[in-house]
């Protein structure tokens, strides 16, 4: 175990001053690279984090004190928990647990294997909280423009204090002289056209009146298009009553602001005079809400369904005269027929005619889905209020009394549904949208919080196959040791002893001679108890494995397989093979130790192939033998409970697999065996002067 | 058990350099005389039968069959049989075990160098040896 460059921070986190103590000396000297941090609390360790995030640790830790119930956030804090006492059951949430130890060397060595666990754990807890940060903060930018977003649909709420007011401010002022300018003379041209055509219609020059009245038309609608840019602010009530029933004049007026344009629309060019909706729209990436996009220039349609000639006539007038195109049905049927053809933006309907009354006509547009949302005034007679009363009550969204009636409050009646009509249509929009940003996000949770159990399921049994693993190889060590080397220990241990006895007691026969050859077999005893702490040292960490040439890596392990299982291994490399990244060198090492292992034990041949290639930038090892071959499942289950020593295959498959890198193994008795190893090129660790990535590496 | 005459033993151990220290070693603490040694279990039995030593020394650990099975097996062929067992292991059930077995003592290599002529002179006196560090089995 090298030190490496990086300086990681450990937490110890303990109530107990003297305990916490302990462990901080015991660490600091167990592990000189770490910097050891000391915490009475778990809070402690989390510092300098925005509240709602507060529970990220900023470092692994151990924990001496019993963890809090912590609520589950689905994911495993880095932490290393050393109870006081024996332990009752595994709390949730901690990494890994080590009972307290006593400091004796075996247990600084478990001590030291968990504490480097828990730092390649970190680093993806780090990341796993990144994510669920992401997460946290798409949400909290959802939930702002969803805000946002109810509020225009309100519209009448106050606008928010945009960050450019300023600017809008004078852009506003700019546009409201701009309009101002544009509307004097526009209104003289209207007024000449107007006075133009009954001119010409006293001359009874019909047709050329017919085209002046197209100039008061156009200019009309002109004149709607600059109230719109300046919608807000035209609200100043200097509009004079002019227009009268007769409709003959067309004195200049400052028309109230009544928008056919969509006053949310972001896209309007005039976004200074709509500061409130261009300016708080955020960008929410993924969720597309579209709120508008009624079309600027669009003619509205009005369809006047009344039977009196005279009156429809003049209304159809006086909504041309104020920009509309007015379509005309003398009677209800006629009335439902031109509404199906062509879809009209508004209609005026009479109540009192023959045949089909209002009611009626009112009835069948409200029953079919494709007129239903048409908005509807209703015309009654004066004196006819509590009928209008009832025309309210029944879906109908304005009245107008006949007796009233002007161009004006026709223009108003007509433009008031409409903006009635755009509002709802928009708060559906709204509502709907809400909604499925709603499901959306409920999906996108959903499948971070599965993700997160299943990362930290797959983090479990990998952390429990490592340790069994760890179990195996300590008992193979263990073995090793007890009957080979400390065998041969008790031998010179007794020779040594024997030696001053008979030396002391003057023996006889024991003179310079018996005691130089006693001392030659002393020597010879040393030799074979070197021998074997060398052996075990090479096999525990092979001395190839500090090269990032995967070749010689494997030359080395095919050495080994020759000498100790007699399995003659050839080793191809096609390129430079190199794995810069010392924990996935170690992690192949083993895996093909593993295959190879299982060759000489059930393969019944003599040689293998291992053959090591790049494609593109990711590193590909297939393992192939022409033995007996076996049965997939039944080996990969053998694997798993093997006690020779070494990490199961299944384990080391699950550890490729985190590193996106998959192993593919096919067999079937009696055809031999092809083991395909893959591993992208992102987790062979790139450029070897990153260190950050080559910690935590247990060899 | 007393007699002045030289002390019998016979001693069982896979490893030839351990065998010849252990008889050397009795020779100089207790004037012990090996009548023999075997290398694993079946040569043992099958020795012992025509040898009556006065004390066996069995090492735990042999090839095949181990020192507890082989103890087992002697003592129920000669009640009488002192059996010292020799292990490696500290472990209290390797204790407890040898002493199921039939053995009257247990020493630890790690402390054959110092104790193994006291062990032996212990066990035939008659009563039980157990080395300094070797965990007392329960129940006695």
């Amino acid at each position: 175990m090298k030190a490496t460059p990086e300086i990681f921070r450990l937490f110890v986190v303990g109530a107990d001053d003297a305990r916490r103590q302990r462990y901080a000396d015991r660490l600091h000297a167990l592990l000189p690279h770490l910097r050891i941090l000391e915490a009475e609390t778990l809070a402690q360790a989390m510092p300098g984090v925005p509240r709602a995030f507060e529970r990220t640790l900023s470092a692994p830790s151990i924990l001496l004190d019993s963890p809090p119930t912590l609520p589950g956030d689905g994911i495993v804090m880095p932490l290393l928990y050393v109870p006081a006492g024996p332990l009752q059951e595994m709390p949730a949430g901690v990494f890994d647990v080590l009972p307290e130890g006593d400091g004796a060397a075996e247990w600084e060595g478990m001590l030291n294997a968990s504490i480097h666990r828990l730092i390649a754990y970190f680093r993806l807890y780090e990341r796993l909280q990144k994510e669920r940060q992401g997460r946290l903060a798409q949400e909290a930018r959802l939930q702002k423009y969803l805000l946002a977003a109810g509020r225009n649909a309100g519209a009448s709420a106050p606008a928010s204090p945009a960050d450019g007011a300023d600017l809008a401010e004078a852009a506003q002022e700019r546009l409201r002289k701009a309009a101002h300018d544009l509307r004097s003379p526009l209104n003289a041209v209207i007024g000449y056209g107007d006075l133009l055509r009954e001119d010409l219609e006293d001359k009874g020059l019909d047709d050329l009146a017919a085209d002046a009245f197209k100039i008061r038309r156009v200019g009309k609608r002109l004149l709607k298009t600059i109230d719109a840019l300046v919608e807000p602010l035209v609200d100043d009530g200097t509009e004079t009553d002019a227009d009268a029933l007769s409709g003959h004049l067309a004195t200049p007026e400052a028309p109230r602001a009544a928008p056919l344009r969509p006053s949310t629309s972001a896209d309007a060019p005039a976004a200074g005079a709509t500061p409130r909706t261009a300016t708080s729209k955020p960008a929410v990436p993924d969720l597309e809400v579209d709120f508008e996009a009624e079309e600027e220039d669009r003619v509205t349609n009005v369809l006047v369904v009344d039977d009196d000639d005279e009156l429809r006539g003049l209304m159809a007038r006086f909504l041309e005269g104020e920009g509309f195109t007015a379509h005309v049905a003398r009677n209800g049927r006629e009335g439902i027929a031109s509404a199906r053809e062509i879809h009209p933006d508004a209609i005026t309907l009479d109540v009192h005619m023959p045949e089909m009354d209002g009611w009626s006509v009112l009835d069948a547009l409200k029953s079919d889905d494709e007129l239903a949302s048409i908005p509807v005034i209703m015309l009654t007679g004066r004196g006819n209020e509590r009928m209008a009363a009832r025309a309210l009550r029944t879906g109908v969204d304005d009245y107008l009394i006949k007796g009233d009636m002007t161009a004006l409050g026709l223009r108003r009646a007509v433009e008031g549904v409409l903006e009635k009509d755009r509002l709802r249509r928009q708060v559906d929009r709204t509502q709907r949208a809400l909604v499925s940003a709603n499901e959306a996000l409920r999906g996108f949770a959903d499948t971070l919080e599965q993700r997160v159990d299943e990362q930290t399921l797959q983090l479990r049994g990998l952390a429990s196959s490592l340790t069994l693993a760890e179990q195996r190889e300590r008992q193979r060590i263990s073995q090793v040791l007890h009957d080979n080397l400390q065998q041969v220990l008790y031998g010179i241990n007794l020779r040594v002893h024997l030696f001053k006895q008979k030396t002391t007691k003057h023996t006889p026969d024991w003179d310079e001679a018996a005691q130089l050859e006693e001392l030659g077999e002393m020597g010879d005893l040393l030799q074979k108890a070197i021998h074997m702490t060398r052996t075990l040292t090479v096999e525990l960490s092979p001395p190839a494995l500090r090269k990032e040439g995967l070749g010689e890596v494997m030359e080395w392990l095919a050495a080994q397989m020759h000498n100790l299982h007699n399995l003659k291994v050839d080793v191809e490399t096609r390129g430079s093979c190199r794995v810069p990244l010392r924990e996935m060198r170690v992690l192949l090492f083993q895996l093909v130790r593993e295959l190879l292992f299982n060759v000489a034990k059930h393969a019944d041949v003599e040689r293998a192939k291992v053959i090591l290639e790049e494609v593109g930038d990711d590193l590909r090892i297939r393992v192939e033998d022409d033995g007996q071959g076996f049965d997939v499942a039944a080996m990969k289950a053998r694997a798993s409970t093997r006690t020779e020593g070494g990490l199961g295959l299944s384990g080391m498959e699950e550890r490729l697999s985190l590193f996106r890198g998959h192993l593919d193994i096919q067999s079937a008795p009696g055809e031999g065996t092809r083991t395909l190893i893959e591993v992208p090129c992102e987790a062979l660790g790139g450029s070897p002067e990153t260190p950050a990535t080559q910690t935590a590496t247990v060899a | 058990m007393t007699q002045a005459a030289a002390r019998t033993v016979f001693i069982v151990e896979d490893a030839p350099e351990m065998r010849d220290a252990y008889e050397m070693l009795l020779e100089m603490e207790g004037g012990y005389d090996a009548l023999g040694s075997a290398e694993d279990a079946a040569q043992a039995y099958d020795a012992l039968a025509a040898l009556a030593p006065d004390l066996v020394l069995v090492d735990v650990s042999l090839p095949g069959e181990d020192g507890f099975s082989l103890t087992r097996r002697l003592v129920a062929r000669a009640p009488k049989l002192r059996v010292l067992i020799v292990s490696g292991h500290v472990d209290r059930s390797y204790v407890e075990d040898a002493m199921a077995a039939g053995a009257r003592g247990y020493v630890l290599k790690s402390e054959i160098a110092e104790c193994l002529g006291e062990a032996a002179d212990t066990v035939l006196g008659g009563a039980l040896y157990f080395s300094p560090s070797v965990p007392r089995p329960s129940g006695r």
